[in-house]
């Protein structure tokens, strides 16, 4: 370890943070180009839609966005399979992302802490927060990404299944959407970024870098692992 | 009434042109006032002469017969930028003369098939089509069915290439002429990805009349022949299921498929409910932590007004005794502030 890197503690790897910067980019393109054809008629979607150049630039850059998003996302699960079958990771446990019994009394605990009934819970490597993100992408891009392709490719999805599914592929695309758009801007932000402890940003997954110290105060549980692992010096 | 517009220029620079051309049309129609040039267009326009009477706005009929308009005005400038300026009055006004204060005219002549034959003498083809159209059945059955004008206006007709029509000219002639009549079927057409990217200028997407024809207007139907030829003209792979397709549901699909409505319904609730959820669960969070920093600002605050009652303190007793009355009805407020903050 470096001499700056001293009391920092390396949280993401580069891949994490290469993957995450992807879905983070290639999301904002497409919540920035895709809600201007949903609420045409509404004051600020033309002004947005000129911005990009028209209806078909907008389409163009979602649809090279949502690529690069489904990549990502393969890449992920291809990951993930690397993480199980080679490395032999275990699904379950304090390292794993998968939830555990651990996230619900950490749920109580925070509402309890919440009201002043408790000390804050003493979290693990994942919280489950963020174990939920984690895994609504999981679940937006299995329906936003479905829909999308079905949407892009209209002609060869009726040669599968009828043409009502594509009113259909609209409703789900639209909504899972703006549910996923809601979600990062008062969910995700707020508990990643805005959270006093954080404010006004947490650039551990842009760096991957989390002073020790924070990591102590954030999740105590994962810091006394760490030491007792000889990861990290005790302070 | 048929408007076209005539930006097909989009955006700011399209505006500045616009405002260019407006203030320059301004200041020709202000020296054309000036130089008392109006007649002289007005007769390039109208040898006739109608317009001498017709071109003023205040030109209305002086007992006009219930449902019928009362003004007999026809804006010139209007008709001398439409396709028709080159025509005479009475090419399309057939049997009208000039016979001042009441025209004659046969009235037991129905004025709506004099126009429709007088738009035939020119547009065969289309007359044609018509004839063959559920408009024009529409029409024999009841004179209150769509003519030529009903969809095409009549003083103001644009020329307009076919295939080349605007953004704004499709979007205008789906409210203002299919519209007018077929509220319903815009209101739910609208809605759906064609009628929105056109209502943002994206000129490619299909309007009323590249589905359902011009002056045949075809009823669609899923998974007929003649609709997956329709489909065809922009989606070429199309097949019989791709007309499965439904363009003219309602906004809250009470007129769909049920297994449509019960999705939009799952969809809508996940939707209200998981960001429901989670946005209660940030606000309770940030409450918390507003009261934390609430908290610190308070402690932040006592540490400055022990530190002023201090200060107070030494100076009080630094002058002696003398006002001890005062100094401690001043010092017992904060001290018990104090207490709470720490």
């Amino acid at each position: 370890m470096s001499e700056a890197e001293k009391g920092y503690y390396v949280r993401f790897s580069p891949y994490h943070r290469i993957s995450h910067f992807i879905m983070m980019t290639t999301f904002i393109m497409c919540a920035l180009t895709g809600p201007p054809l949903k609420y045409s008629y509404d004051f600020w979607a033309q002004g947005l839609m000129s911005f990009w150049g028209g209806v078909e630039n907008a389409g163009l850059i979602h649809r090279i966005s949502a690529g690069f998003m489904v990549g990502d996302f393969v890449v992920h699960a291809v990951f993930l399979a690397f993480c199980i079958v080679v490395r032999k990771q275990k699904i379950t446990g304090p390292n794993s992302i998968w939830f555990w019994k651990k996230d619900l009394l950490d749920f109580i605990a925070m509402f309890k802490w919440f009201f002043d009934r408790g000390e804050r819970p003493r979290l693990e490597r994942f919280t489950f927060w963020e174990k939920f993100d984690y895994w609504a992408v999981f679940w937006g891009i299995a329906m936003i990404g479905t829909s999308g392709f079905a949407l892009w490719f209209p002609t060869a999805t009726s040669q599968v299944v009828s043409g009502i599914f594509l009113n259909v592929a609209r409703i789900i695309h639209g909504d899972e959407a703006i549910l996923a758009i809601g979600w990062i801007l008062f969910v995700h932000l707020y508990n990643s970024h805005l959270r006093m402890n954080v404010f006004p940003l947490d650039p551990v997954i842009f760096s991957g870098r989390m002073p020790i110290e924070h990591l102590k105060h954030e999740k105590r549980d994962w810091y006394d692992r760490l030491v007792r692992e000889g990861k990290i010096e005790a302070d | 009434m048929i408007v076209v517009r005539r930006s097909h220029f989009g955006g700011i620079g399209g505006l500045r042109l616009l405002g260019q051309v407006l203030r320059t049309l301004v200041i020709l129609l202000f020296a054309c006032v000036m130089l008392g040039l109006f007649p002289a267009t007005g007769w390039a326009v109208d040898p006739e002469g109608c317009l001498i009477c017709h071109g003023d706005p205040n030109f209305v009929r002086p007992n006009p017969d219930p449902g019928e308009g009362a003004s007999l005005y026809v804006n010139p400038s209007d008709f001398a930028q439409s396709v028709h300026a080159g025509q005479e009055c009475t090419s399309c006004h057939r049997g009208f003369l000039l016979t001042i204060p009441k025209h004659q005219q046969n009235l037991e002549e129905d004025w709506r098939q004099v126009v429709i034959e007088a738009c035939e003498e020119c547009h065969q083809a289309e007359y044609m089509e018509y004839q063959t159209s559920s408009h024009a059945r529409f029409y024999y059955q009841d004179t209150a069915g769509p003519i030529c004008i009903s969809c095409h206006g009549s003083h103001q007709i644009r020329r307009v290439r076919v295939g080349e029509e605007s953004a704004d000219f499709k979007m205008s002639m789906a409210r203002n002429s299919c519209g007018k009549c077929h509220q319903d079927k815009f209101e739910t057409a609208r809605h759906e990805f064609h009628f929105k990217a056109l209502s943002l200028g994206y000129a490619r997407a299909a309007t009323c009349f590249d589905c359902h024809g011009w002056h045949q207007n075809l009823a669609l139907h899923s998974g007929e022949e003649e609709t997956v030829e329709v489909c065809r003209k922009c989606h070429p792979g199309a097949n019989k299921g791709f007309t499965f397709f439904q363009m003219h549901l309602e906004e809250s699909f009470r007129d769909a498929w049920w297994g449509v409505r019960m999705i939009y319904l799952f969809f809508s609730g996940l939707l209200i409910v998981v960001l429901v959820i989670g946005i209660a669960y940030t606000t309770i969070h940030l409450q918390k932590e507003l009261r934390l920093i609430l908290g610190r600002v308070g402690r932040g605050l006592g540490r400055i007004f022990g530190f002023i009652r201090s200060l107070e303190e030494e100076s009080v007793r630094s002058n002696g005794k003398g006002e001890s009355a005062g100094g401690e009805a001043d010092h017992t407020e904060p001290s018990g502030e104090d207490e709470e903050v720490e």
